[in-house]
Formats: C-alpha cells, sequence, structure tokens
C-alpha cells in the first residue's frame, strides 16, 4: 500500500499493556494471535481469557484469513481523515481462527465487494509507531457458500438524484 | 420474590414533554425542568413530594444528578444517573419500579432533557479505537452492518427500510409533536442521500432537543392521583458488555431476545395479548430488529409480515404509531414510552392517531455502543 506516511491524518488504533504484542506482531507483518491453555482464542487483550479466566497463554501464528461477514460504504464524512476518501468502505472480517475484526477493503471497487467474499490482511505501516491491515480479495475471487444463492450489490443501489457529501447530518 | 410478584406493582401515573425542535436558548437542564412541571401536572403532585430521582445522562455531558435535581427543585432520597445509551429511559424506569416496590421512596420522577440539536453534537464518536482506525463512526454504525448483512441472508433491498421511514413519516404527519412531518414517498426515499450505505439519510433519527419526564409511584398510591395508573406489567433487560469479541453476535438477537422474554414471562403475556409495539430505532433497521428479535415474527419474514397495512392503526399490531425516531424525535425512546402512555390512556390528542381499545403495549429499546437491550409493557 502506498500510504502518504509524513502525513496521516487518521486515527490510529490505541495500543495498551495486553495488546502490545499483537501489535507488535503487525508491525513485523507476521500477526500473532492469544490464546489460552484451553485453546481460546483471546481478542481484544485482557489480563485473563474472556472464556474461562485463564491467565496462562502463548502467541501463535494468525492466518491473516478471512471472511467478509458485513460491511458498509461510508458517503458522510466523520473525520477529516477521510476527506479525499468518500465514500469508502468499512468491513468486519470474520477472521479463520474465529474472531471479527473491523478493517477496510483495498484492491478492488467498492462495487466489487460483497458479504461471504474471502479475503487475507495485508498491512501499511502508516506511522513509525503502527502498522495497520487492510484486507484484500483472496485471488481468484472466492466466496463463502451464501444460504440463498441471490444477492443485492452495491452496484444495485438506487442512484439517489443528489450524491453530494454533506459534512454533518443536517440540513435534511 | 420472583420478577411476577412485581407485576402490576409499580405505576406511570404521571407524563410530561416539551415541545421538539431546536431550542437553542435552553440548556439540556431546562429542558428536563419543563418536561417535569409538565408531568407535575399530569398527575397533581407537587415538587416537594418527589423523593426519588432517576436521570438520563446525555450526550455532550448534560443530566448532571445534582444539576439536574437543583434545576428541578428536587431534593431526593434516592436515585441516580446513569447511560445505556440508547437504552437509558427503560433501564431508569426499571431501577425506579424496583425501588419504588421495595419502600424506599414514594414517588420517582425520571428526566431526560437534551439540547443535542442546538449544541451541534455530531455524534462522531467511534466504537472503539480500532474501528476509528477504518472510519467506523456514529451509534448507527452496528445497525448498518446489521442490515448489510440481513440483505445478504435475507435477500432484502434498501426498499425494506425506506417502507419503515415512509410508514413513520405517515403517523408523524398526523402528529403534531413531530418534527419531520413533510410527506414521503418511496420514490423520495430511494432517491435520497446515502449515510451509509445501505442507509439512506431518511433511515436516521432527526436530531431534536427536548425533554421528557415519567412520574412513577406503587399501585396503591396511584389510585389517589389525578390520571388513571398506566400499570407496568412486566419488564425486562438484558446486557453484554462492550468487547470486539461481541460483534459475531448473529443479527444481534442474543442481546434484544432475552430483554423481550423476561418482560412477557414477567406480565405473563404472549405476543397475541399485545395492542401495539414501540421500538426505540434511532435508525430503520431497529424496527426489523423490534419485530423479529423481539418474537413478533420470525427472523428474515419482517417484509412479508409488515405488508398489508399489519402494522398501521387498525393492524394487528400498530408500530412506531408516533413517527419514530426519523420523524418524530430524536429522545431515544422516551418519546415512544410517553405516546404509550397517552395511547393507553386514550388520549392521544388527533384522535386518528388513537388505537382504538387498546390495553397493552410494549416499548422496547435497544443501544448499540454499550450493549443494552430492555422492555416494558404497560397497561391500563
Amino acid at each position: 500500500m502506498a500510504t502518504e506516511k509524513k502525513d496521516y491524518d487518521k486515527p490510529v488504533p490505541l495500543i495498551e499493556k495486553w495488546s502490545q504484542p499483537f501489535w507488535d506482531s503487525i508491525k513485523t507483518h507476521r500477526p500473532l494471535i492469544r490464546k489460552c491453555k484451553n485453546g481460546h482464542v483471546n481478542f481484544p487483550y485482557t489480563a485473563l481469557c474472556g472464556r474461562c479466566g485463564s491467565h496462562e497463554h502463548q502467541w501463535v501464528p494468525l492466518s491473516g484469513k478471512g471472511t467478509i461477514f458485513s460491511f458498509a460504504i461510508y458517503y458522510q464524512l466523520w473525520h477529516s481523515g477521510w476527506k479525499d476518501d468518500v465514500p469508502y468502505n468499512a468491513v468486519l472480517v470474520e477472521l479463520d481462527e474465529g474472531i471479527q475484526v473491523p478493517g477496510d477493503v483495498v484492491g478492488i471497487k467498492n462495487e466489487e465487494i460483497d458479504v461471504g467474499m474471502r479475503v487475507e490482511m495485508t498491512f501499511d505501516d502508516v506511522t513509525p509507531e503502527v502498522t495497520i491491515w487492510h484486507f484484500q480479495p483472496l485471488e481468484p475471487l472466492q466466496f463463502a457458500a451464501h444460504p440463498l444463492g441471490r444477492r443485492y450489490r452495491y452496484e444495485d443501489r438506487p442512484k439517489p438524484r443528489d450524491s453530494a457529501v454533506s459534512a454533518t447530518m443536517r440540513g435534511r | 420474590m420472583s420478577l411476577r410478584d412485581l407485576k402490576d406493582k409499580v405505576c406511570i401515573v404521571g407524563v410530561g414533554d416539551t415541545p421538539q425542535g431546536a431550542f437553542p436558548d435552553k440548556t439540556g437542564d431546562d429542558l428536563a425542568a419543563e418536561a417535569f412541571s409538565n408531568a407535575l401536572a399530569d398527575c397533581g403532585l407537587k415538587r416537594e413530594e418527589i423523593d426519588a430521582l432517576f436521570v438520563q445522562t446525555s450526550w455532550g455531558g448534560q443530566g448532571d444528578y445534582r444539576n439536574v435535581g437543583l434545576t428541578l427543585g428536587v431534593q431526593p432520597k434516592v436515585g441516580g444517573a446513569a447511560s445505556r445509551q440508547h437504552a437509558t429511559g427503560c433501564y431508569l424506569i426499571q431501577q425506579a419500579a424496583l425501588l419504588l416496590n421495595a419502600g424506599m421512596a414514594n414517588y420517582a420522577a425520571v428526566v431526560y432533557g437534551t439540547n443535542q440539536r442546538s449544541n451541534r453534537n455530531l455524534f462522531a464518536a467511534a466504537p472503539s479505537e480500532l474501528h476509528a482506525a477504518y472510519g467506523i463512526f456514529n451509534p448507527s454504525w452496528e445497525w448498518v452492518f446489521y442490515y448489510r448483512r440481513y440483505m445478504y441472508l435475507y435477500g432484502t433491498d434498501e426498499s425494506l427500510l425506506g417502507q419503515i421511514a415512509v410508514h413513520q413519516r405517515k403517523y408523524a404527519r398526523m402528529n403534531p409533536k413531530a418534527v419531520q412531518r413533510r410527506p414521503l414517498t418511496m420514490e423520495d426515499y430511494l432517491s435520497s442521500r446515502y449515510v451509509q450505505w445501505p442507509l439512506h439519510m431518511y433511515d436516521y433519527a432527526y436530531i431534536t432537543d427536548g425533554g421528557h419526564c415519567f412520574i412513577l409511584t406503587t399501585a396503591e398510591r396511584a389510585k389517589d392521583l389525578k390520571k388513571p395508573p398506566i400499570y407496568i406489567m412486566g419488564m425486562g433487560t438484558n446486557e453484554v458488555l462492550p468487547s470486539l469479541e461481541l460483534y459475531d453476535v448473529h443479527l444481534r438477537r442474543s442481546i434484544h431476545e432475552p430483554s423481550g422474554k423476561m418482560a412477557m414471562e414477567m406480565g405473563g403475556v404472549s405476543h397475541k395479548d399485545i395492542d401495539a409495539l414501540y421500538v426505540m430505532e434511532s435508525y430503520t433497521p431497529g424496527v426489523i430488529a423490534g419485530l423479529e428479535n423481539y418474537g413478533f415474527c420470525r427472523e428474515g419474514e419482517a417484509l412479508s409480515w409488515i405488508a398489508n397495512g399489519r402494522i398501521d392503526i387498525g393492524g394487528e399490531l400498530p408500530v412506531n404509531i408516533n413517527g419514530g425516531e426519523t420523524s418524530e424525535t430524536y429522545m431515544v425512546g422516551w418519546q415512544n414510552t410517553c405516546d404509550a402512555v397517552r395511547q393507553l390512556r386514550n388520549e392521544a390528542q388527533e384522535r386518528s392517531r388513537q388505537i382504538p381499545n387498546a390495553e397493552v403495549i410494549m416499548c422496547t429499546y435497544m443501544a448499540t455502543y454499550f450493549e443494552h437491550a430492555g422492555c416494558l409493557i404497560l397497561r391500563r
């Protein structure tokens, strides 16, 4: 990802005591995930396993692969960091390890994103301290089995006659 | 003692509201005080008789317990300020009911006032720093992702949300209290701008200033007051502490469903006993969750279920016939319970909007950042 690092003006994730090893691993582009001694995947990170209370854990490799659970296309500008990006996408991805993480999809048009699409993490060193992930579709495109076999996609949407992006919710 | 013993023990005896809209000269606490005075007049109690006070901490830092108490001229023995985000009204009514039933106080006031429109609250907070990193902002976020997933699972399109927005506007047009009363057609809806696709601007609560107040007491004491008491038949709650792991919940059902079941079990009622439903929606997908997750129809069936006037006055289950938060006012459910009480008293100002013979009404409340769900079942 070619991001202009110097003036990165989007918020960056907050790194805390228990999540430090996770963010360190993201920074090396070889993500790790914490598992407790009973095999539960811990995310987010707190002192104890949220499922069983175990405080013994180890860090194991995270596949970075997952399936798009849902997504949205943001027309509204909530933060100036996205002023050149609207409409931009945001996704929730169910990683194969069974946790859900937010992210965004790069490398394809918003119109091509769909629920059930298989994606994998790609890494972006946005500041000297912090690396974040984006998601890119697995090649060739793959989709989880669809329960109904029909889809309503972003490109099927009605086209608003006023597509201008308003900076606030007011003035309806 | 089980929750069932609480059935019909506590009543809403007074309701008060203010005009809704933009009131730049008033603070949120001023609006709470105005609603409180109106609620006192409604039930005939004196200010000094109120000995319990519950306050919704509102977005933007208003609703400080002490300040509100002093503004209202109340010296409570017990109470507090709390936030369960969109579900606070329900939470506070339940806290007041428990405390009154226990005999800790005699008359409780539950108040909320906000000038969120005039103070230009942009509702731009993110659910977490990680979400903020990807531009996920605004309390609507979960409903946007909810509905996009729903579309995938059940093959619906935006017009389902449009039907809800148009339905609510239709009743707002009959409701003088509603802030949005211009006609809205499906064509207007589909051609309106997106805020976060798949949600259009008409899917969003219309931000307003305003205040609401309820006065509660025990069924025993309620008999001596001005208006017929509205009994709390059932109340239910459920909450899940927010964590990133939470978001794999299936269309948020596991959050909402237990609160409805608890209330129905307490009241000893089933869905067919309920004459009307008010859903604290804030965003139109909430109405789908209100119908499906509270068990009025099966998941994925809302589209066919609401057809043929089923949710209109005269239909099987009138829903949000005050106009909802997209058209009446964004008072996070307080306006719903207020309208429910008036409907049960047969007091709807506009007779065309009165549900004939409404005896039992359910109000559901669903929060987002803080995963709290609440349910009230009221009867006359």
